[in-house]
């Protein structure tokens, strides 16, 4: 017996037939195999980040089990033909994390599927709102990540900084060059030099 | 954006101490897997992360699985 981790991405339209019985489903082709579920529980409805069987939301089903490795293909083979798996993601975990044993959170179903199946339209339009949120939380976290390397080449960046300014009086295009031949890997950073000639 | 402060100049190779991960690396953590991608939904390189070649791969997968259960967009 190994132990698995195993989250299960559920259709909410059978999600909205009751949770109960389709937890039981979902369990059945788990436990049908000789697995024995250790936690399972709901982890999340959210909406997906790429529509999936023209599903935009799902529900996330996250359970620990104990099970034999050959019953594992059995149980893979089986959770292809279910219908309310839309998709499920199986590994093997060394241990069962403390977490996993708070117990599930209420929750009610979010009537927002029903809108993006309805009228596509609106659907698309929030989507993309949303997108641009998401997109602002990545580059924050970039920021992050820049200023953190910013703070570590600052020390280096000093004594190349002073040779750019000593080469400036004498030919104002001869440090160009110079810029243009590194490798252009990060585009930012590289934008981020032109202002800075202007001032010189 | 469009300016940034002289600090962000990058000339040649420049040596840079590794980085350990702040939070765990799992496809669950998506927020934190988030950080580690560009606006774009790419995986930043280790030069942007910062991190070991150990921890890079361990981020490659969580991100990938994360992007197959449609948690992370593939592209954007």
């Amino acid at each position: 017996m190994k132990t698995y981790e195993a989250m299960f991405l559920l259709d909410n339209r059978e999600v909205k037939k009751g949770w109960e019985p389709l937890k039981e489903s979902v369990d059945s082709i788990l436990t049908k195999r000789g697995a024995e579920i250790v936690v399972a529980k709901r982890w999340d409805e959210r909406k997906l980040a790429y529509e999936i069987k023209k599903q935009r939301r799902a529900t996330y089903y996250l359970s620990y089990l104990k099970a034999d490795p050959s019953a594992i293909d059995e149980i893979r083979r089986d959770l292809e033909l279910s219908v309310p798996v839309l998709r499920y993601l199986i590994l093997s975990c060394d241990a069962i994390p403390e977490d996993a044993y708070e117990p599930e959170r209420e929750f009610t179903m979010v009537e927002d599927d029903a809108e993006a199946t309805e009228s596509s339209k609106e659907g698309s339009e929030s989507e993309e709102s949303s997108k641009g949120e998401e997109g602002a939380e990545a580059t924050e976290g970039a920021d992050v990540t820049d200023t953190i390397e910013a703070v570590k080449a600052a020390e280096g960046e000093a004594s190349t900084e002073v040779a750019a300014e000593a080469a400036a009086p004498e030919a104002s295009a001869g440090s160009e060059p110079a810029v243009a031949s590194e490798p252009a890997d990060v585009s930012a950073p590289a934008e981020a030099e032109k202002p800075e000639e202007n001032k010189e | 954006m469009a300016f940034k402060s002289k600090k962000f100049r990058r000339v040649g190779r420049d040596v840079k101490k590794r980085v350990k991960p702040t939070e765990p690396v799992e496809y669950k953590n998506v927020s934190y897997l988030a950080s580690m991608m560009s606006p774009q939904y790419r995986i930043l390189s280790r030069r942007r992360t910062g991190f070991s070649g150990k921890d890079q791969r361990i981020l490659k997968l969580a991100i990938k699985r994360a992007r197959f259960l449609a948690l992370l967009p593939y592209t954007a």
